[in-house]
């Protein structure tokens, strides 16, 4: 994120049970070059969202060049051709509005927002950056940008407590020769060799029209947001369809992986990772409920065992998080001083291996899935959050229609496959196992 | 027109000066005959934030509902005055946010488990917390289970067991998270800065959960005295936003949170909150290895009932509020030496802190400092230019639909008018006050309420590599104090 430390889209995927039942209404259309583009008219506010969602993400980078998607989304708002340096937020701060941006795997999302009248310079300036970002840039802008994301990075993980967790964690969940392998953030190194060339072949591989989708979401009508799409985007050449890295299915993991290491921190963590299916897949549901049921709050299993009944724990979490090329579940306690983390570990192996033997009842399955649909229905509320969420469902789902699927999708679990989900995915064999012990401060290795 | 204006005077600014007019080619085939002027924008749009209506419930408690049909659901916020962190008795710091941390841990027959079991089943999310002058109860649901959601929420509020199985355990896992302080720097940054401002100990000098020493000796029965005594709903309003008709709520309500009328209740002592006398005004705590400096840089701020506040807050934007602020521009676009900074008014009923925060590169720490106190020091000496202090009013003017955008951020901006007893049509008349705001009134309240000179500096940092820069810095000598934030003992 161009701000604040997120990294990754988190949605909040739920399930209302409405007879009147909540959809995404939009309008679209699509330009000649390929650019997609739709239209959620909501009045209720005098404001305009801009979604720009490219599909390009830390998983398209190459090597000695991770972090570069994630730093690559730093110089778009480093002015461009008509937008000296700083020109676009202050345009933008005056009418009300903010910009910002994040970096996945699998994407990179642009969003701005300003009072509805300022719609055609929002246009404006976003087609400027996607056309002329190259003839402003120059290696004081790079420099500058690396230096902020070193201190992102030094602010998310070298300096956060137990902050290079989820550095380890992908490293030994995902092979050496697959895009989830690295994060986001990308190796210090990497970040440091990132070149001026590097910035140009990129940004001309892949900030293509026919590489992203648009939503203009807020007070606007759609006629008009169409006139002037069209006037500051269809003259942007379509480019060719970017070739990008492409990543074999892993082989699976057959042999626990234990990962043992320190950092200054007073109490062990651990964490326990599996993989799992892709986003908008089959069992996704089923994982989500299963993450639920194990580990989503005080009514959870986990927190029942280990934080209310054993006082082991001081916290337990469990989640499925799905990307494009596949998932991960995963489940994170945090000891009680004086606690082993083995105990931790061996209880919440016991607690899965239950789940795995023997389907939740049906009460427990509704709790879960009641207060999923609750948190989705929520996520629908401010309009940035349902425009990312129709963009997600246009170019992860492949269906912009899909809300309503996705409801009935994850009201239609039973609890014979949350138990199936906890069996196929949740083997010890298969898990990579992460113990952070208070000690010294860890050192990147690479 | 105001808006064109600007623009206009925006563009022809040097600073913002455009590269010479010829047609890039890249834009040739726009069609657009000149791409380097910003399109003119529409009529500025008009907003009204949306309307609250106030009833009484038959207790006393005011009800506050803002109607919001968009979705099938309804947010809510329980302002208890005069039960927040500020009235902590003497020596027992953490007793208010304790009390509340107990109301949803059994209630009226209800275990721990099954409340947060119901509160799943009905797809109602639940928080209690304290901040420094009040405690507040919040929940969130569906409009189709708002009746047991509110049945619910009545008996956490009104009946909590306080049993002391349940209570040890709470405290437990109180006390465990105070002994991991010495992992949050950042926390630790605020927290000696706070008692520095304040006095340790005082009203707002002490941590709203606590120290480990005094949270130790406190027991259930504090966290029930404390209850008893303070949640009078005769003070309380409830804020609701959602789709929820107001008189419906209200004879819902009557039955419930409305005929509720504890006895045991105690008037509230008056809020004692004065500046400490002026002592050390660099705090550090060492934190070896550290990659990152996490700084606090403040003093007491404004009072929200200052009728300065639109300057302050004009002030505080340019200087630190957006990313095109003074702060972020420099140390961040200009110099790279941190992700993020920002400067906050902690807006209370006394007077609360004014604070700038960050996380700088260790090697930079002291030349961010330096950097800080300088574009503090400017805005108090110069006048702000008028396309600056315009976008910065436009700013605050033209974000105020944000404010109200979800139930929630409405619960929020009314909770907000409660507690400072400000009037429910405050924000009609915010964008003509902020409007008013002039380039003398922001430099006449920087000089008076921020002055750098009062500014007191906390760093948690690597003091082997970043210390002796500290010290050349002109504050003065330097208190050493703890991981946790305590002085260290001379």
């Amino acid at each position: 994120m161009k701000r604040l430390t997120q990294l990754l889209l988190l949605l909040a995927f739920a399930t209302p049970a409405f007879a009147d039942e909540p959809k995404i209404a939009y309008q679209k259309f699509e330009l000649a070059n390929g650019l997609k583009v739709y239209v959620i008219e909501d009045h209720k506010q005098p404001v305009v969202h801009e979604i720009l969602w490219f599909e390009v993400g830390s998983k398209d980078e190459v090597t000695k060049r991770t972090g570069f998607a994630h730093l690559f989304e730093h110089l778009m708002f480093k002015g461009s051709t008509h937008l000296p340096d700083g020109l676009m937020d202050r345009l933008l701060e005056a009418a009300g509005g903010s910009s910002n941006a994040f970096t996945s795997s699998d994407m990179t999302v642009y969003t701005n927002l300003a009072g509805s009248n300022f719609l055609e310079q929002m246009l404006w300036m976003e087609a400027d950056r996607c056309v002329g970002l190259l003839d402003t840039f120059d290696q004081p802008k790079l420099d500058n940008q690396r230096d902020v994301v070193l201190n992102e990075r030094r602010q998310r993980n070298e300096n956060q407590p137990y902050g290079m967790s989820e550095i380890l964690i992908q490293e030994a969940l995902w092979p050496a020769d697959h895009g989830y392998h690295w994060s986001t953030i990308g190796y210090v190194s990497d970040l440091k060799a990132a070149a001026k060339d590097d910035v140009a072949a990129f940004f001309k591989k892949y900030y293509l029209p026919n590489n992203a989708t648009m939503v203009i979401a807020g007070d606007v009508k759609f006629d008009e947001v169409k006139r002037l799409v069209e006037k500051y985007f269809s003259f942007i050449p379509k480019g060719a369809e970017p070739v990008r890295p492409q990543y074999k299915t892993p082989a699976p993991i057959t042999k626990e992986i234990v990962l043992d290491t320190t950092d200054d921190v007073q109490v062990p963590r651990v964490y326990l990772s599996w993989r799992g299916p892709a986003k908008f897949t089959a069992e996704e549901p089923a994982l989500d409920a299963l993450g639920a049921i194990l580990g989503d709050g005080k009514s959870s299993r986990l927190y029942k065992r280990l934080v209310y009944d054993l006082k082991i724990a001081q916290s337990v979490s469990a989640d499925f998080g799905g990307e494009q090329l596949a998932g991960t579940f995963q489940i994170v306690a945090t000891a009680k001083p004086g606690v082993d983390p083995k105990r931790l570990i061996k209880e919440i192996t016991d607690e899965v291996a239950k789940i795995s033997a023997t389907a939740p009842d049906a009460k427990e399955l509704e709790r879960a899935t009641n207060s999923h649909e609750a948190s989705f229905l929520a996520g629908l509320e401010p309009v940035q959050s349902r425009a990312i969420l129709l963009a997600s469902y246009d170019v992860e789902a492949k269906d912009p229609d899909y809300f309503g699927k996705d409801l009935a999708r994850r009201r239609a679990v039973t609890p014979a496959q949350v138990k199936d989900a906890a069996a196929k995915y949740l083997k010890q064999s298969a898990r990579v196992t992460l113990t952070i012990r208070p000690g010294k401060k860890p050192t990147e290795k690479k | 027109m105001r808006r064109l204006v600007f623009l206009a005077a925006l563009v022809a600014t040097p600073a913002f000066a455009q590269p010479a007019a010829k047609v890039d080619p890249a834009f040739a085939k726009s069609g657009i005959a000149d791409w380097t002027k910003p399109p003119v924008q529409t009529k500025e749009p008009k907003f009204t934030p949306p309307t609250v209506k106030r009833l009484k419930l038959k207790n006393g408690m005011a009800l506050l509902v803002a109607t919001n049909n968009a979705l099938p659901i309804v947010s809510m916020s329980l302002v208890v005055p005069a039960a927040g962190a500020a009235n902590d008795p003497a020596g027992k710091g953490g007793v208010a946010a304790y009390a509340a941390d107990l109301l949803d841990e059994g209630a009226a027959g209800m275990s721990a488990l099954g409340i947060a079991e119901e509160l799943d089943r009905l797809g109602a999310s639940f928080g209690a917390g304290v901040a420094y002058d009040s405690a507040e109860v919040s929940m969130s649901t569906l409009s189709k289970t708002l009746d047991p959601s509110l049945d619910l929420f009545t008996k956490i509020v009104t009946s909590p067991t306080f049993d002391d199985k349940e209570a040890e355990r709470v405290k437990g896992d109180r006390a465990t998270s105070l002994e991991l302080r010495r992992d949050r720097p950042r926390e630790v940054a605020q927290i000696m800065l706070s008692a520095a401002l304040y006095g340790a100990g005082t009203a707002y000098g002490h941590p709203s959960s606590g120290t480990r020493e005094e949270f130790k000796a406190i027991t259930v029965a504090d966290a029930k005295q404390f209850y008893a005594e303070r949640w009078n709903p005769a003070t309380m309003t409830l804020v609701v936003a959602g789709d929820v008709d107001a008189n419906a709520l209200k004879t819902k309500l009557d039955a419930g949170l409305g005929a509720w009328k504890p006895t045991g209740v105690k008037a509230a002592s008056k809020l004692a909150v004065t500046p400490a006398k002026p002592g050390a005004r660099l705090l550090f705590a060492d934190r070896p290895a550290a990659q990152q400096s996490d700084v606090r840089i403040g003093l007491v701020g404004l009072g929200r009932k200052d009728p300065r506040y639109y300057k302050f807050e004009v002030f505080r934007t340019v200087l630190g509020d957006g990313f095109t602020s003074r702060l972020t521009q420099r140390l961040r676009e200009q110099l790279g030496i941190t992700y993020g900074i920002g400067a906050f008014q902690d807006w209370r009923v006394a007077t609360g802190p004014f604070v700038i925060g960050s996380a700088i590169v260790t090697a930079e720490t002291a030349k961010g400092l330096t950097e800080v106190m300088k574009i503090v020091d400017d805005l108090a000496a110069t006048d702000v230019p008028a396309a600056e202090l315009d976008k910065a009013k436009q700013n605050l003017i033209r974000a105020l639909p944000g404010m109200f955008e979800t139930n929630s951020a409405t619960v929020d901006a009314y909770t907000n008018l409660v507690l400072h007893g400000l009037p429910d049509t405050w924000y009609a008349t915010y964008a003509d006050n902020i409007r008013k705001v002039k380039a003398a009134d922001v430099k006449a309240v920087a000089k008076a309420v921020v002055p750098s000179k009062k500014l007191v500096v906390s760093v948690v940092g690597d003091m082997s590599k970043i210390k002796a820069d500290l010290d050349k810095l002109g504050l003065g000598e330097a208190a050493p104090h703890d991981l946790y934030g305590t002085p260290a003992k001379k």
